[in-house]
């Protein structure tokens, strides 16, 4: 790669400071764990059901039986610690701009509240090698978490679709996935990948990131010979007449992207501007909790 | 030929557009940058990329070219004129004829070739220029070519028009030394430019032609074409005007325009003027004369002028002419003679004998004085016993011009100056002396035409003519279209003439001497030379007046019309100016001066095959470097608009 491909771009953290870059915008976000769709034996009041012979005859609700004359069980919210599962694209195209620094910065975030929440957490990062972190835990595993976010730069050609083919192949145990990528891949394999896995019972949430000049072609790039080094595509074009047909296009990738996880019943956050990561992603946590 | 009025600053101009032309030529039209989702872009993509580039290359071409446009202009780009290295020297001859003084309304067509000679010499620039003045003698700004025009400006601030035919066959032949000596000794090359009127006569002995291919001719022709009227000549009838015999000056009036003319013309011949009015046809010719019978012998004054012109009359230095009649007492007669004339036994006392009982007056000189005639003299020349014959120019030149030669055949020089005359022709060719004195009888005299004047006096008395034996006797035949008025009886010509140009020249092969003939014993020679003024006498004069620009032989300064001193050059003195000349004395007029008639013609001649007359604004033009650095200043801000037009259209697209 020659030196003049690569954009300056500000880096998001200093190496080495993630952990406290990471910390330092937890604390701006809600704290709290997330709930679950499985239902047990839990504080939190779910609803009744009618008494069937096997049930623990503790749960019944004896006040409910003097009201109605039927016997029927309480059931509960269930709260337990759920496996966090964080997927990191750091292939070649999430090299480009902040976009790495974004997704490690996000997955980072993530993991110390899934970690501070009590949850397992594990971390697959495809960059220039496939790694798979081991099981996080506590305070020790925020540590562990940021030295092994920050080991890779990435530069693999990987995408999105090749760590949810992983994740389907080896975690077949339900988890919370949050699969953080560029997805400029195809759109249809990757959606149904995510059908797989919501089936599976995984709770599905992609977060896309993407530098703003791909959100919007730049026109003062004039003539420009675009490298997608990892597609080996090559184009020659002038930004300014070509701005109005890729900001189109992207745009509608987007909303076809969003639409295909949608109907596999997983959300989605695009996040493209580095400097207001926490706001995007406070607001996506809330939307979540709300839902 | 291209060249640059500013070449440096194509340096200063290479260093001011050095970091523009080295941003534009290093300019990365396309940057490579990596973009992980070019996918997107679409289809569209290559075909507009390549017109991008194409117009981007454009754009670059015209902004390239403007600069250089740009930068050319500021180096002041001129187109050199004519010649083919653009440095050629350039003579400018200009025609100081008196046609030159015609006038056209407020200006004189003389002011207008100074004008514009001055206008040429600053339209060549930094070439290197001569002016020569075509007067009556050629007269250059300096010996070789000058960058400055300092020369120039003083030969014209000094310059006039002369009042002659103007020298302007000498002045181009002057013009193509000098441009021969510029070339280092090769062909002679550069411009030649003839400013002149384009009257009839301005290229005179001048064939463009016959120039060297090097030398490129332009004739310029400033105004001039005038229609006019002139006193042509002043005539004199009979050609030597004797005390007591009626002379007449005849005014001859030329109407040299298309128009008929009408003008009244006083003509004065001593004391007697006349006041006539003339009708003059286009291009014709109608005399005024006069006549008077002078009384005593002297100069008498004549006169012609113009009083009224109706029409058009450009030129008003011809308007009047001088001329001087001399008055002789009888009719001169020259006898040119090495012999002694109280020898007894030569042939000349005889002859002046006979001349005297004739009536004339005889002037005697050597044989040798013969090359010493002077034009316009009327005499009768008569040669006899010449030893040696002289040059004989000045004889050839009288006898052209109407005077009369009587040559009396006595000795081998005698018979050797027939031969003499150039290609003059004479009435017989005398041969070697035959001695017949050993006959019984001489070589008897035959009659042949007695009614030539020159022996119609013998008819009757032929029997004279019967007596005269020669017993010394050169054979001559006659030559071809001469008249034989007595003949030998071997055929041999006695008395002959033959008209040579407008003279007559006689040739009398009887020798007087006792010893060779009984033409002096007897009264013949006394009959026949009564005769001669009759023959010898020029009917006419065609003009008493001597043309400007000629010089008039005199052993004396004469004084010309304006009271100047004319001082004496090689024994003549140069007649500058129209008028009469007097002696040192302010009364005696000696030599009346006119303008030339082929002068007073104005109109636009036919110029030769290779003189295609330009006007004096064309041969500026033609002169003139024309300069081009205001079509790079204008191409270069064309295509700056068109750059700037391509580069805004291709932003709106963006």
């Amino acid at each position: 790669v020659k030196a003049r491909f690569l954009p300056v771009v500000p880096r998001l953290f200093s190496r080495g400071q993630l952990l406290l870059e990471a910390r330092r915008q937890v604390d701006g976000l809600y704290a709290g764990g997330h709930r679950t769709r499985s239902h047990g034996s839990s504080l939190e009041f779910a609803e009744h059901r009618l008494y069937v012979p096997g049930d623990d005859p503790r749960s019944i609700d004896w006040r409910a039986y003097a009201r109605s004359d039927r016997l029927v069980v309480r059931r509960y919210h269930e709260e337990r610690r759920l496996p966090v599962r964080i997927l990191i694209d750091a292939s070649i195209s999430m090299t480009y701009g902040s976009k790495l620094d974004a997704a490690v910065l996000v997955a980072a975030m993530l993991g110390l509240l899934a970690l501070d929440a009590g949850d397992d957490l594990e971390v697959l990062m495809h960059g220039l090698t496939e790694r798979r972190s081991p099981p996080l835990q506590g305070t020790t595993g925020a540590e562990r978490l940021c030295r092994f976010l920050e080991e890779d730069e990435g530069g693999r050609r990987a995408d999105a679709t090749t760590l949810l083919t992983r994740l389907r192949d080896q975690s077949p145990r339900r988890s919370l996935v949050i699969l953080i990528s560029d997805f400029v891949g195809e759109i249809a394999p990757l959606a149904e990948l995510a059908r797989v896995l919501t089936g599976m019972g995984h709770d599905l949430a992609a977060i896309q990131v993407l530098d703003p000049s791909e959100l919007a072609l730049p026109a003062a790039w004039g003539e420009t010979l675009l490298h997608d080094r990892e597609s080996g595509l090559q184009v020659a074009c002038d930004a300014r007449t070509a701005k109005a047909a890729y900001d189109a296009n992207i745009s509608a990738h987007i909303t076809g992207l969003r639409a295909a996880l949608l109907a596999a019943n997983v959300d989605h956050l695009l996040l493209s501007d580095p400097q207001s990561l926490t706001q995007a992603l406070s607001a996506w946590l809330v939307r979540r909790r709300t839902r | 030929m291209i060249g640059w009025l500013a070449a440096g600053a194509g340096a200063l101009c290479v260093l001011a557009t050095a970091p523009v032309a080295v941003h534009l030529l290093s300019h990365h039209f396309r940057r490579d940058r990596f973009f992980p989702t070019a996918r997107f872009l679409g289809e569209h993509r290559a075909g507009r990329s390549r017109l991008s580039r194409l117009r981007q290359f454009l754009v670059l071409a015209l902004r390239t070219l403007a600069l250089l446009a740009l930068a050319i202009a500021v180096c002041g780009p001129v187109l050199r004129s004519s010649t083919s290295d653009g440095w050629s020297p350039a003579v400018i001859v200009l025609d100081a004829s008196c046609s030159m003084r015609q006038r056209d309304g407020a200006t004189t067509c003389w002011e207008e070739a100074k004008g514009a000679v001055e206008r040429l010499s600053r339209e060549l620039s930094s070439r290197p220029i001569q002016v020569v003045l075509a007067g009556d003698h050629p007269h250059a700004s300096g010996n070789l070519p000058e960058l400055d025009r300092g020369g120039v400006r003083a030969l014209l601030a000094s310059a006039e028009a002369g009042y002659g035919t103007g020298s302007v066959p000498q002045a181009v032949a002057s013009a193509l030394g000098t441009l021969g000596a510029r070339s280092d000794g090769a062909e002679a090359g550069g411009d030649l430019y003839l400013v002149t009127d384009g009257a009839a006569t301005c290229m005179a002995g001048v064939d463009p032609q016959a120039l060297p291919g090097a030398v490129h001719w332009h004739t310029v022709v400033v105004g001039g074409g005038g229609d006019n009227v002139a006193v042509a000549a002043l005539g004199l009838e009979p050609g030597v005007a004797l005390v007591g015999r009626p002379c007449t000056v005849t005014a001859r009036i030329v109407n040299h325009s298309d128009q008929p003319r009408t003008a009244t013309v006083e003509v004065a011949l001593g004391g007697t003027t006349r006041l006539l009015d003339l009708a003059l046809l286009p291009e014709a010719t109608a005399t005024a004369a006069v006549t008077m019978t002078p009384q005593s012998s002297g100069q008498l004054d004549a006169h012609a002028r113009i009083v009224s012109c109706g029409g058009v009359n450009a030129l008003a230095e011809d308007d009047e002419r001088f001329g001087v009649v001399t008055v002789d007492a009888a009719l001169p007669v020259h006898v040119f003679s090495d012999e002694n004339p109280s020898d007894q036994g030569a042939a000349l006392k005889p002859l002046l004998a006979a001349l005297v009982s004739a009536g004339l007056t005889p002037t005697l000189a050597p044989g040798a004085a013969l090359s010493q005639l002077t034009d316009g003299d009327r005499a009768i020349i008569v040669t006899v016993g010449i030893l040696a014959p002289p040059r004989t120019e000045a004889l050839q030149r009288h006898l052209l011009s109407g005077g009369c030669l009587l040559q009396v055949i006595s000795s081998d020089g005698d018979a050797a100056l027939c031969h003499g005359l150039g290609e003059l022709v004479a009435p017989a060719q005398p041969g070697a002396a035959i001695d017949l004195s050993a006959r019984a009888h001489g070589l008897s005299l035959m009659a042949r035409a007695l009614d030539h004047p020159l022996v119609i006096s013998l008819r009757g008395r032929e029997p004279l003519l019967s007596q005269i034996e020669a017993y010394r006797h050169r054979p001559a035949p006659p030559a071809d279209g001469s008249l034989v008025a007595l003949a030998w009886e071997d055929g041999s010509v006695a008395l002959g003439e033959r008209a040579v140009g407008r003279g007559r020249w006689l040739l009398l092969n009887i020798d007087p001497t006792s010893a060779s003939s009984d033409l002096a014993t007897l009264e013949v020679l006394p009959l026949l030379l009564g005769r001669l003024p009759l023959i010898g006498m020029p009917p006419s004069i065609s003009d008493c007046a001597s043309a400007c620009g000629a010089s008039h032989a005199s052993s004396q300064a004469v004084i010309d019309p304006s009271g100047s001193r004319v001082a004496l050059i090689d024994g003549g003195c140069v007649l500058s100016r129209p008028g009469l000349y007097r002696a040192l004395d302010g009364v005696t007029s000696v030599v009346g001066a006119g303008i030339p008639e082929s002068e007073g013609d104005l109109r636009h001649a036919v110029l030769p095959a290779g003189a295609q007359a330009v006007t004096s604004q064309q041969a500026w033009v033609g002169a003139r470097d024309q300069p081009l650095w205001p079509w790079f200043l204008l191409a270069g801000l064309l295509l700056l608009i068109g750059e700037l037009a391509l580069a805004s259209r291709r932003v709106g697209q963006a």
